[in-house]
């Protein structure tokens, strides 16, 4: 090499700048990198908030769906040369969430990576190493190396998959529809009156039937129990029914009601309840999404986390065998694959 | 809601990737001019799944991935777990596992409202006292380091007690943390609160009062700010937070100033009880029970106040050696949704005041997707 690059190739090691997108947990070890603990300013590393002045990017652990597609808009913004190293497990293997629906499991079936640190999660001094590492390798690369480069059947994978889950939706209703449900469930309405009380806790359980639910909450608001806490939900196929629990709570005393009731499983539906407790709003849209339940009376339900994430089938029902899936489409049918 | 009103305004998207947002989520903002008109939260960066990853392994397995919801405070969800599954196999756990999973509990509460005065900083454009939060954060994470084995997953309040009995020195270096702590977050409070433009940009902004704040779905500091003095290891202690002398700090307006004076008197108030509580952790005292295989059939409810609010975490078995169903409060959605909607409403939020108000309610993206 010559003169001139060697020059080039020394100031390039020496501004490496990296786009401000933490997207994962292994982002939460990055602050000590950043700030004064370990202080990457000695390597002229830096975060810039927009992708067309940066040189890398650091895929900081699992990759959702949603966020891989932002990573990739990123990647295409970037000037040559760009740089991807990745640290966490997730980013290798899938790592921990080897069996999730909302992650891609490598990020090497999306780009190049030049660089990788293992570890759940890796401590700042791994991402430390990895940097100083990676700052000596740029060195010796080529002047008119572009670094690392996107894949270019990237989106074509993606768009493929989401086929595959928008189609596996779609029989799932379809064979729904087709079978017969008995609902075979033991229930009755006890409202007012508690069915079971937890004193260390101050907890109150109490049943009411599905129509009556938004009576029964207008009352208990009225009687002080002002802060919902959460709708929770528990599907049994065996009996036909999803059960749901309204919790609400009384701030200061703590105390809290669990005001159960049921839809049936083949028609979950049920009186949404957003214009009581405004929280509702959004924790019935999670319900809708995640256990297929409808909410009368939402003025807009509607995919809110799923969107870009899962085309399937709720993914909480029972009856959806998302393992089984994820094996299927993105080990190659086998198991220990990964 | 995008109705007539706003269709006249620019949509912005604010985030994912922007410094100035609390994590991996994004915004939608109508503007009129340099005024917000309406905020719509664009989640899902961060879905995982875990309800149904959870349902799919082994109860001792989840001890691992059960805390993953929060990255910035995980211990207080690795409490509420332990603690849900202790409830349901009916496990009344030695008193020594207590007091260490109570001491680990505001360590973990500690460590994050150090990393929310960073971002908080950040947001301000006062790095100083973000590099220093950091800093000071690194001694509890070097804490963590020498009594769990790693920084930031701990996975050290097991059902049934810890998982491994604390070092010979436990007290010794319990106690110097604690000091080294509040020296430094002194330092760090000095310099925030009394600075002139933390105050301009913080005093009367993003008001939310008491009452409001209970009907939005508010819990933890940001509800204490607004003057409601509702903490459940008070309400409903659980642990042994019944024996130890502590406050709950409050507010009075309800601003983003009340809620970062707020978060630093926690601080103060959670070194208080670690000094309590390091005085009844006992040499040679048992600290676990095992648990067995499988699990009868049952709920298990834990309530935890977490560094952001209520933790309720719900626990369901039929029986077998996973659970049937795991379900858990969200704290950060009510911070990202319902108040940061009635601030908006109410005052005039330029795009500059967006991130410091949405900072100063300190949400957790990842618990909103899990």
């Amino acid at each position: 090499m010559g003169l001139l690059e060697d020059f080039v190739a020394w100031a390039r090691s020496k501004s490496m700048w990296l786009v401000h997108y933490c997207a994962a947990c292994g982002a939460i070890e990055f602050p000590p990198v950043v700030t004064s603990v370990l202080d990457w300013e000695r390597y002229g590393y830096m975060p810039v908030p927009t992708p067309r002045q940066s040189d890398l990017y650091a895929g900081m652990g699992y990759l959702t769906k949603k966020s891989l597609k932002v990573v990739l808009r990123l990647l295409e913004q970037m000037p040559n040369p760009k740089w991807v190293v990745a640290g966490c497990n997730c980013t290798a293997t899938g790592g921990l969430y080897w069996d999730s629906y909302a992650t891609y499991k490598r990020l090497d079936e999306f780009m190049q990576v030049e660089g990788w640190v293992p570890g759940c999660m890796p401590t700042s001094d791994d991402w430390f190493a990895l940097l100083t590492y990676f700052y000596n390798k740029v060195k010796e690369r080529p002047v008119n190396d572009k670094g690392s480069r996107k894949l270019s059947d990237a989106w074509e994978k993606i768009r493929k998959w989401e086929e595959m889950e928008r189609e596996w939706a779609e029989e799932y209703w379809e064979s729904l529809k087709k079978t017969e449900i008995k609902v075979n469930y033991q229930f009755e309405e006890k409202f007012p009156e508690c069915v079971e009380r937890n004193e260390s806790l101050k907890l109150c359980l109490t049943t009411v039937e599905a129509g009556r639910i938004r009576e029964a909450l207008k009352k208990l608001y009225d009687e002080g129990y002002t802060l919902i806490n959460n709708i929770n939900t528990v599907d049994l196929p065996k009996n036909g029914v999803i059960e749901v629990y309204y919790i609400v709570e009384k701030p200061l005393e703590g105390d809290q009601v669990w005001v159960k009731t049921y839809v049936p499983r083949k028609e979950a539906e049920i009186d949404s309840i957003h214009d009581i407790y405004s929280l509702a709003y959004y924790i019935e849209l999670e319900t809708h999404e995640k256990m297929g339940i409808k909410f009368r009376g939402h003025p807009n339900l509607r995919k809110w986390i799923l969107e870009g994430n899962w085309e399937g089938p709720p993914p909480l029902r029972k009856d959806v065998d998302i393992p089984k899936w994820v094996i299927k489409v993105h080990y190659g049918g086998y198991a220990y694959g990964r | 809601m995008a109705g007539e009103s706003v269709s006249k305004s620019l949509m912005l998207y604010f985030g994912p990737q922007h410094p100035g947002a609390p994590g991996n989520v994004a915004y939608k903002l109508w503007l009129d001019g340099e005024r917000v008109i309406d905020a719509e939260l664009v989640p899902g960066f961060l879905l995982r799944g875990f309800e149904m990853m959870m349902e799919n392994r082994a109860w001792e397995m989840n001890i691992v991935i059960g805390y993953r919801f929060c990255v910035e405070d995980p211990d207080s969800l690795e409490l509420g777990y332990a603690e849900a599954v202790d409830r349901l196999l009916k496990y009344d756990i030695p008193e020594k596992a207590k007091w260490v999973r109570m001491i680990q509990h505001e360590f973990g509460r500690i460590a994050s409202h150090l990393f929310w005065a960073n971002h908080m900083s950040g947001s301000v454009g006062l790095r100083t006292t973000g590099f220093w939060s950091i800093a000071a954060r690194e001694e509890v994470l070097k804490w963590f380091y020498k009594v769990v084995g790693h920084r930031i997953y701990h996975s050290f309040s097991v059902p049934g007690g810890i998982r491994w009995d604390v070092p010979k020195d436990f007290k010794e270096l319990t106690l110097k943390t604690a000091d080294k702590i509040e020296e430094l977050v002194k330092d760090i409070e000095a310099a925030l609160l009394k600075n002139s433009v933390f105050k301009a940009r913080t005093k009367g902004v993003g008001v939310i009062k008491g009452e409001d704040a209970i009907k939005l779905g508010i819990t933890g500091p940001s509800l204490r700010a607004a003057g409601v003095s509702y903490d459940i290891r008070k309400a409903v202690p659980y642990e042994n937070y019944d024996k130890v002398k502590f406050d709950i700090p409050t507010g009075e307006n309800g601003d983003s100033y009340d809620r970062a004076v707020v978060r630093f008197k926690e601080i103060h108030q959670s070194l208080r009880i670690i000094r309590q509580a390091v005085e009844e952790v006992k040499p040679g005292d048992p600290w676990r029970i095992k648990l067995p295989l499988t699990v009868p059939p049952g709920t298990g409810i834990a309530r935890v106040e977490a560094a952001r609010g209520e933790y309720m975490i719900h626990v369901v078995s039929q029986g077998g050696r996973k659970p049937y169903r795991v379900r858990l409060r969200s704290v950060s959605l009510p911070l990202m949704t319902t108040a940061i909607k009635h601030v908006i409403k109410n005052e005039e939020v330029t795009i500059a005041d967006f991130p410091v108000i949405l900072g100063s309610l300190d949400p957790c993206a990842p618990d909103i997707d899990r």
